[in-house]
């Protein structure tokens, strides 16, 4: 079912925004089994994180949903 | 409608709005299940939340599904006023396709704690759960329906849930939701065929089928199924859900469950959008046009609300033994005294045990 931009936009904003909520603690916390290099607290911003994050997270969008969202919020 | 209505049960966390957001995206949600009694904090719902909630209430998409009702309770009491008056609060407000509730009688009376114990089928019970259901949809106005639970203490348990559920929904000519994870959970403990078991329940009041995840527990080294919402649907109940679709002639949605909690981590979020295309896969293949039934018909109650004291009285000491006993054991001797003649098994009264401990 299709639903509208205007919720759908706000859904994508909902979305990512909560990435900047993520405290360093658990951004640390959630990439300790994977990573050997952690953040350091002291350095990173939370900006920087949300950043990190949103670059993570693009990597498993294809390219076609990623223009979809583009022109979603674009609209 | 050329198959049923695939869906989610929608949550009002960020984390299921991460995990949903392509799915809503790409137009592959058709239906949503709002479970309108369990949000804590209904005057701050987000606003994509009830966003969603009014589109799909909109497009006659919008189901509800409550928890806490408990309709085999023996008393009546202002809480279940209070959870009426809520429902009445829901479908004056959105446009519900229809209201389910889940079969059982809650172990706490206080909102958002206790779990739903399953009873056994007595004439005393059935008829104490045919009333709470003809309240229920006296005040709802649309289809009523009610789940299959998938804790079960005996066999007796098992082998009775499919025809108590008939009984209990025919006064009103409801339906039943058939929660295909919670069969799953019941042929793994009991062992006996998902097929088998589906197979016993009457399809033809199936309106509605829910697909979920779980978890197992080790109880003295025995694998228990639980039904706790919190992984991947296994291959298992992706299979029962291929065998029973084309046997449910009425179903309208199909709806997958998933909690919040399970869906913080990347690979969990991308677990739930895998398992979602799963079973669209399947309702795409053998899901076809649900054949119109008329459900529900004109009932008038205007008695009190049964009570049966006693055996009230009986549903608290079941309650009371769960939270007082230390082993499975404890429980077992408590609960001959009782019903002598159920045949009570250990693994599952350990289990509950621990939902005890778990929610009380």
């Amino acid at each position: 079912m299709k639903i509208s931009h205007l919720l759908l936009a706000s859904m994508v904003v909902c979305s990512e925004a909560s990435f900047a909520e993520q405290s360093v603690s658990e951004f640390n916390a959630e990439k300790s089994a994977s990573q050997s290099t952690q953040l350091d607290e002291n350095k990173l911003s939370l900006q920087k994180i949300w950043h990190h994050q949103g670059i993570r997270k693009r990597e498993d969008t294809d390219v076609k949903k990623e223009n979809k969202e583009t022109w979603v919020l674009a609209d | 409608m050329k198959k049923p209505y695939l869906g989610v049960a929608l949550l009002p966390y960020t984390e299921f709005l991460q995990s949903c957001l392509p799915l809503f995206r790409d137009e592959l949600i058709e239906c949503i299940e709002w479970p309108f009694d369990i949000i804590h904090d209904q005057e701050n719902i987000p606003e994509w939340a009830a966003g969603l909630r009014t589109e799909y209430s909109n497009a006659n998409r919008l189901v509800g599904h409550g928890l806490y009702y408990s309709i085999l309770e023996a008393n009546w009491s202002k809480r279940q006023e209070e959870w009426l008056e809520k429902v009445a609060f829901e479908v004056n407000h959105f446009n519900y396709s229809q209201i389910t509730e889940h079969f059982g009688f809650m172990s706490r009376k206080n909102a958002h704690q206790g779990f739903p114990l399953p009873l056994p089928l007595t004439p005393k019970q059935l008829l104490i759960g045919q009333d709470r259901l003809k309240r229920l949809y006296q005040v709802a106005e649309v289809p009523v329906g009610i789940e299959n639970l998938a804790l079960a203490f005996s066999m007796d348990d098992v082998k009775e849930q499919a025809e108590f559920l008939s009984q209990l929904v025919e006064p009103i000519n409801g339906f039943i939701i058939l929660d295909i994870h919670n069969l799953y959970c019941q042929s793994h403990n009991f062992n006996i065929p998902l097929d088998q078991l589906i197979l016993s329940y009457p399809l033809h009041l199936v309106r509605e089928i829910h697909i979920s995840g779980g978890s197992w527990a080790d109880e003295n080294g025995e694998k228990i199924r639980r039904d706790t919402h919190d992984d991947k649907v296994p291959q298992e109940v992706l299979d029962g859900l291929k065998f029973a679709l084309p046997h449910c002639k009425h179903v309208e949605f199909v709806i997958f469950e998933r909690l919040q909690q399970s869906m913080q981590k990347e690979h969990e979020q991308s677990e739930f959008q895998a398992d979602f295309m799963a079973i669209k896969s399947i309702v795409d293949e053998v899901g076809q046009a649900p054949v119109q039934f008329d459900w529900g018909k004109t009932i008038d109650i205007n008695q009190a609300p049964l009570i049966d004291l006693e055996l009230f009285e009986q549903q608290n000491q079941i309650c009371a033994i769960f939270k007082s006993s230390t082993s499975a054991q404890e429980v077992k001797q408590q609960l001959l005294k009782i019903h002598s003649s159920r045949n009570w098994e250990d693994k599952m009264l350990a289990t509950g045990l621990a939902l005890s401990k778990k929610w009380n």
